[in-house]
């Protein structure tokens, strides 16, 4: 009896808690889609990083149009374009901007301290002064870290599986790019393990890189930068085919054009996995207290034609490894 | 109106209970139905977060066993050292191949396992010795054998007992959430395969619960440590959960499986608000998945119901509240009816009959009621009339002594007596019912009755009152005043004989009465009141008429007061301009005789010297000594006399007081000398400065160092000072201790009369007036302090003046400063002056002279100084030296003007190099009193013309005088022309621009000032400096008109400094108004 009344006076208390609180939860429906400004200095508005956002963002439940819609800037390989396409995105005034590569999100980071910034495909956060701690980010940015100086050593690795003999590996890079400087660093750490020698070549325009590549004799290899600055990697590619030196890239993308393996994320997945930030960012998170994520999706490709016009045997683990490969 | 009785209680209490008998059934039922169905919603709700969580749970489950079951198909394809193996030499080469066969099948494998778990990030084979065997990773190099030593690691231990072994969550770089999965491998299973998974996977499975709209699911593990929530940074800071309530129960709940059944939890969550929790275990792994909603979102649906719970209640209770209203209104109505007809029978409505006809006891009840009303009714109909023929009575004395009130109020707050008269004989009108009224005066001169004021006569009446002439004696006015006593005529037309009977037929007037105004029994006036009808004046309106005759007597004489207070006032007046001009022309009427005894004299003193008569010396010695002391006699009486007038005015200033001393000291040491006596200053370095009337500080001084000195042979005198902080602010002591003659007490109580010395004797052995004393006493009283002297016969005396440092002005107006520009600046910003000189009389002559002028001054004793001080203070305006030991004026000004943060900063250059560039001078440079000391003159002027000019022009009436300083100028090389008036003098300067002007004030034609005002209007005699010579005793009026260029500069010796520091005044004020007024308009 007693405790039957204790009972009820608590049930009645919550009721009252109950009444206050519900009255106090009121439910807003947003009724304007947010507008996500898209950065980046790609040749056209489909890049993949672009295209595995959107898709990432499709299936966290965003319908473009009614959710979510893009404002897409991309500077066609024109640097100096970039800072200026950021601060119209903010004076656009969209929600969130979302970068691809290291330039463009410095560029975005120039033009607000405001609004959130979710960035891909930078190859090393930290070193390339974008976050204070990849566990707390910070100010307005959060992104997915593309582990370029993580996956240095990898690189090497899969290098002198490929290509045994190689005793040299060449590492032209921009003198003013502290990622590539970090993954040098690292692959140099491993080399000694590796039997090879990692020759560090910093350049700053293309006379440089010119003569630079001059100095690479056959039997040499080279391990090519992930940032496109100066079009390095293209070159790379371009002197590989040309000169039949044997390089591993950071992106499969250049495997298609006829690199001989690459290994790194994957652009798509990339876009794919920041658009979980992003959704919690839209959600009311703020930015810089999501820790940046490290790509999810490492690629390994390997072109099997130019193995074997370089002529080299590709291992089977190798293959069993491969994510793609290009006959 | 009101009555106390309570209203509408039986009704009330009709309506209450009702209401609660209704109202609280619907309360009770609706509560019980919101009960329920908030115990059902509970549960419902309760139902679908559990599941949500065991399938979290499940899902967790399941990633976690597929990687656990992957990883252990590795370890199959791969086993150990084959049972069978060759013996003898062959031995060994083929277990090398055999074991590097295996290790290259357990790299494919271990490659498999990377491809189908993508959480993976490496996978190691360790030995039975806990040494690794082989290793694939996604990001550090492969390995084989590199032996790394893992035995003492947690998943080896835990692996190699058989079982599966999972580690605690931890993170790399501090933010990707994994775990180590071990287990055992090889055939005899004690080698161990162990693999690290990133649980990122598990964080997507959370966040993708979602309950409602804020509800959520989190992850602890078996440590009761966040793992996993839909807020990374909560689980990135590794919080311990396990003080949770709900954590605490389905902790304690898993230990003891048979309660299975969780209860539901209404607890605080982790961010600390109320939710509705529900949890699944994670079976292998020992964690638990929650599922949460804050209770505000939980219940929501159940508002609703609540809300039309609450709609029912509501009508319900209004229903229930009108029924009863309708109710308990029918019960109540006929009892209010005669509650109704009682109340109104109560308040007087004695003609009421209350109505009630239920043909009960009640209606019974209003038949009494009723008749007890009639009855009521009659004996009330008497005492009506008599209470008001009482109200009646008192209306009026009210009115009475209301118009009396008026009446008072008049005559006391107004010395308009017209005003009061009218308003009295108005009143006496009204209150009496009279047609008209007149107030007369009695001119005891004539021995007439005239009317003062008239209320409702006619003008015919008024002009024939005026006329009638009226005697003591004469008519009802006549007779009052006669008899002292109201007479009234109840009838005019019966008063045959009655001298206006015809005028006051006339005018409709039948009955007159007139009440004598009476001042101790003299005839001042009469008030008298005439009515249309005819017959006897009340009693009271009588008596009213002596009252209000009271008043206008009082109203009257109030009037003849004030007038004669006002005559004597002008008077007084009159006689204190008549005693001031007086005194102003005392002063010039008993110098200027002296002035020709004591300059003739000097100049047969000077003849009988140069022709060595040297008989003629003392005579001529002893006319100069009485005639100076005379004139110290005459500026003593005139001192005195000003004072006793209270026309003397203090120049109050601040100035530093040791130089005072000093010059005091100088002044007497001759003295002192001639008697012996050694002159001791005592004066602390920060006694600072003091604001008084410097010319009478120091003359109250003088006179007690020289009356020391006089009384003292041989001795010490000592002057002493002193500042102390006392009543009223600090004050400033300047004692005067002498070893002299001392005084009795009798002595000293005649001390500070005027005219008396302490005894006769005295006066014959030591000289002086006698009135010193008493001047500088009342100078120092004046100023706030006082003299007080300690004395005793054959000891000394000490004299000590007290003042305050800062000397607050006994009239209203003390001074004014003639250049009403200076002060404004001066007291809008106060700013600072830093002044760089280094000559130090300069520094302080410049100090005092800006300190005066309101500027807070800070010095500089040189260039480097001077530079460092701009720096560090910033101030308003620096003045600057040009010629300096250290670094030069220019060098400091380029500095100064070189600097971004100074440049601003008006820098005034002071130099005495060029002479003829100081021309902003309008005024004097100087003035001198009569008679003048030559040598002074001459040194003055010397002083202020530039080298090689020496002519000058002498601006005087008096011819003596003129001639006089001619003469002495002549002798000391000067060029000297003569004017005898101002008009004349203006001729001289058309034709030669003399280097100096010596002016007299007063003179006939043209005076001084005049003169001056002219000389100013002319820029090319401007600059020529003028020293002023006058016998006139400057009032604050002519200080002003000689615009403030003349005041106290005699009293130190470089008079060309000083005018310049006045310029440098005037340009620090043009700079600081033009700084005010660039801040202005930029517009703060």
């Amino acid at each position: 009896m007693l405790s039957m009344r204790g009972d009820l006076i608590r049930a009645f208390g919550t009721l009252v808690t109950v009444a206050i609180l519900s009255s106090t939860a009121a439910a807003a429906q947003p009724t304007k889609p947010f507008r996500i400004g898209v950065l980046n200095e790609a040749w056209a508005a489909n890049h993949p990083a672009v295209e595995g956002l959107r898709a990432g963002l499709r299936e966290l439940g965003f319908e473009e149009g009614r959710d979510v819609v893009y404002d897409i800037r991309f500077t066609q390989g024109k640097p100096e374009a970039t800072p200026a396409a950021a601060e119209a995105l903010v004076k656009a005034g969209v929600d969130l901007i979302f970068t691809s590569n290291e330039a463009a999100t410095r560029a975005a980071k120039n033009a607000t301290r405001t609004v959130p910034i979710v960035f891909t495909l930078v190859g090393d956060p930290v070193i390339g002064g974008i976050v204070r701690t990849i566990a707390k980010p910070g100010e307005n940015l959060t992104g997915v870290s593309s582990l370029t100086t993580e996956l240095a050593a990898k690189r090497l690795e899969l290098l002198t599986l490929l290509a045994p003999k190689v005793r040299r590996v060449w590492a032209i890079h921009h003198g003013d790019d502290p990622s590539s400087i970090a993954a040098i660093w690292t692959a140099e750490a491993a080399a000694k393990q590796l039997k090879v020698e990692i020759l560090s070549r910093p350049v700053y325009n293309a006379e440089q890189l010119k003569h630079a590549v001059k100095s690479i004799r056959p039997g040499d290899a080279l391990l090519p930068p992930e940032v496109g600055t100066l079009d390095i990697p293209a070159a790379l590619l371009e002197l590989s085919i040309s000169s039949r030196i044997p390089a591993v890239f950071a992106t499969s993308l250049y495997v298609g054009h006829g690199g001989l393996v690459s290994y790194g994320s994957d652009y798509y997945a990339e876009g794919a996995q920041a658009a979980r930030l992003v959704a919690k960012i839209l959600r009311g998170a703020r930015a810089g207290d999501l820790p940046v994520e490290g790509a999810d999706r490492i690629d390994l490709a390997v072109n099997l034609k130019t193995a074997t016009s370089l002529g080299l045997a590709v291992p089977r683990k190798l293959l069993l490894r491969a994510d793609t490969i290009r006959r | 109106m009101s009555d106390a009785r309570p209203r509408g209680r039986l009704f009330r209490k009709y309506v209450v209970f009702l209401v609660i008998l209704v109202g609280g059934l619907l309360v009770a039922s609706g509560l019980f139905e919101l009960y329920f169905s908030y115990q059902e919603a509970q549960r419902a709700l309760v139902r679908l977060e559990r599941e949500k969580a065991l399938a979290a749970a499940e899902r967790i489950g399941g990633f976690i066993g597929q990687i656990e079951r992957q990883l252990r198909a590795t370890t199959f394809a791969a086993s150990d050292v084959p049972a069978v193996a060759p013996a003898g030499p062959k031995a060994g080469a083929f277990r090398q191949t055999l074991a590097s066969a295996l290790i290259e099948q357990r790299e494919l494998d271990f490659l498999r396992f990377l491809r189908s778990v993508p959480a993976a990030r490496d996978i190691r084979h360790l030995d039975i010795g806990g040494k690794e065997q082989l290793r694939v990773s996604r990001f550090a190099l492969d390995a084989i054998g590199s032996g790394e030593d893992f035995s003492q690691a947690q998943a080896f231990l835990g692996a190699k007992g058989g079982k599966t072994f999972f580690s605690p969550v931890y993170f790399q770089n501090d933010s990707e959430p994994y775990m180590t999965i071990a287990v055992p491998s090889g055939q005899y299973a004690v080698e161990v395969t162990m693999a690290e998974v990133s649980l990122k996977a598990i964080w997507d499975v959370v966040s993708h619960v979602r309950v409602g709209r804020l509800g959520h699911a989190y992850v602890i593990d078996s440590r009761g440590h966040l793992i996993a929530h839909p807020d990374v940074s909560l689980v990135l800071q590794k919080l311990d959960l396990s003080e949770l309530a709900q954590v605490a129960e389905a902790r304690a709940a898993r230990t003891k499986p048979d309660t299975d059944e969780a209860r539901l939890m209404i607890a605080k969550s982790v961010d600390g608000t109320q939710v509705l929790a529900a949890h699944a275990p994670i079976d292998p792994l020992g964690w638990l998945v929650f599922v949460e909603q804050p209770l505000a979102e939980a219940f929501a649906p159940l508002q609703a119901s609540m809300l039309r719970g609450a709609v029912i209640l509501v009508v319900g209770l209004l229903i229930a509240v009108l029924a009863s209203i309708v109710l308990a209104g029918r019960m109540v109505a006929p009892i209010r009816v005669l509650q109704a007809g009682a109340a109104r029978i109560g308040a007087g409505e004695l003609g009421h009959r209350i109505e009630v006809r239920t043909g009960d006891e009640l209606e019974a009840l209003g038949d009494e009621f009723n008749r007890t009303a009639a009855r009521l009714q009659e004996s009330y109909a008497g005492l009506e009339q008599k209470v008001a023929e009482r109200t009646e009575e008192l209306t009026r004395s009210v009115a009475e002594l209301r118009a009396l009130g008026d009446v008072v109020q008049a005559v006391n707050s107004s010395l308009d007596l017209q005003q009061v008269l009218v308003t009295i004989v108005t009143h006496a009108v009204q209150l009496s019912g009279a047609k008209e009224g007149t107030i007369y005066e009695y001119d005891e001169a004539s021995g007439i009755f005239e009317p003062r004021a008239n209320v409702g006569a006619s003008a015919n009446m008024i002009a024939a009152l005026r006329e009638s002439r009226i005697r003591i004696g004469d008519t009802t006015v006549g007779k009052c005043a006669e008899t002292r006593a109201p007479v009234q005529l109840p009838n005019v037309e019966d008063g045959a004989g009655y001298r206006l009977r015809d005028l006051l037929l006339r005018e409709g007037i039948r009955s007159v009465l007139a009440v004598p105004l009476l001042r101790e029994d003299r005839v001042i006036g009469a008030l008298v009141i005439r009515r249309s009808e005819a017959g006897e004046f009340p009693q009271p309106v009588v008596e009213l008429l002596q009252t209000l005759a009271a008043q206008s007597v009082l109203a009257i004489q109030n009037a003849r007061l004030f007038r004669e207070i006002q005559e004597k006032g002008e008077q007084l007046e009159l006689a204190s301009q008549h005693k001031s001009q007086f005194l102003a022309n005392m002063s010039h009427e008993l110098r200027t005789p002296l002035n020709a005894i004591i300059g003739v004299t000097e100049m047969l003193q000077e003849d009988a010297r140069d022709f060595k008569r040297e008989d003629e010396l003392e005579p001529l010695d002893r006319v100069l000594r009485a005639a100076r002391h005379l004139l110290a006699l005459i500026n003593d009486i005139l001192d005195l006399s000003k004072i006793e007038a209270g026309k003397m005015d203090l120049h109050l200033e601040s100035f530093s007081l040791p130089p005072l001393i000093e010059d005091v000291r100088k002044t007497i040491e001759p003295l002192a000398v001639k008697n012996g006596n050694a002159l001791t200053v005592s004066c602390p370095p920060g006694v600072g400065s003091i604001r008084a009337d410097q010319t009478r500080v120091r003359q109250a001084l003088l006179n007690l160092v020289s009356n020391a000195n006089k009384f003292t042979e041989r001795g010490k005198v000592a002057i002493d000072v002193h500042r102390a902080a006392g009543a009223g602010g600090e004050w400033i002591t300047v004692a005067v201790a002498d070893t002299g003659i001392g005084m009795t007490p009798e002595q000293m109580s005649r001390l500070f009369q005027e005219f008396v010395q302490a005894d006769a004797s005295t006066t014959r052995r030591y000289g002086g007036t006698g009135l010193g004393l008493a001047i500088s006493r009342r100078f120092c009283q004046m100023m706030g302090g006082d003299i007080t002297v300690e004395s005793a016969v054959g000891r000394g005396s000490t004299f000590t003046i007290r003042l305050p440092a800062e000397v607050v002005a006994p009239q209203p107006i003390p001074i004014e400063r003639p250049a009403p520009a200076v002060q404004a600046a001066a007291s809008a910003a106060s700013p600072d002056v830093l002044v760089v000189d280094d000559d130090v009389t300069v520094r302080d002559m410049a100090e005092r002279y800006l300190t005066r002028e309101g500027f807070s001054v800070v010095t500089a004793d040189g260039g480097k100084e001077g530079l460092r001080l701009t720096r560090e203070l910033h101030p308003s305006a620096v003045t600057l030296d040009v010629i300096m030991p250290d670094i030069d004026g220019w060098t400091v000004l380029a500095a100064i003007k070189g600097d971004p943060a100074l440049a601003d900063i008006p820098v005034i250059l002071m130099t005495i190099m060029d002479e003829r560039n100081r021309g902003y001078s309008l005024g004097a440079a100087d003035y001198m009193v009569k008679p003048v000391d030559r040598e002074r003159l001459a040194a003055v002027l010397r002083g202020i013309v530039r080298p090689g000019g020496r002519s000058v022009l002498v601006v005087d009436d008096d011819d003596f005088v003129r001639r006089g300083i001619a003469q002495a100028l002549e002798k000391d090389g000067w060029k000297v022309s003569e004017a005898e008036n101002g008009r004349a003098g203006l001729a001289r300067l058309t034709d030669a621009v003399p280097d100096a002007i010596v002016l007299d004030l007063m003179m006939p034609e043209m005076d001084g000032f005049e003169f001056l005002e002219e000389l100013r209007h002319r820029a090319e005699w401007r600059e020529i400096p003028v020293v002023v010579v006058t016998a006139k005793d400057l009032t604050e009026e002519d200080h002003r008109r000689l615009n403030g260029e003349v005041e106290g500069v005699l009293e130190k010796d470089a008079p060309t400094r000083d005018a310049m520091l006045r310029e440098v005044g005037i340009a620090l004020t043009r700079c600081l108004k033009r700084d005010h007024a660039r801040k202005a308009a930029a517009g703060t």
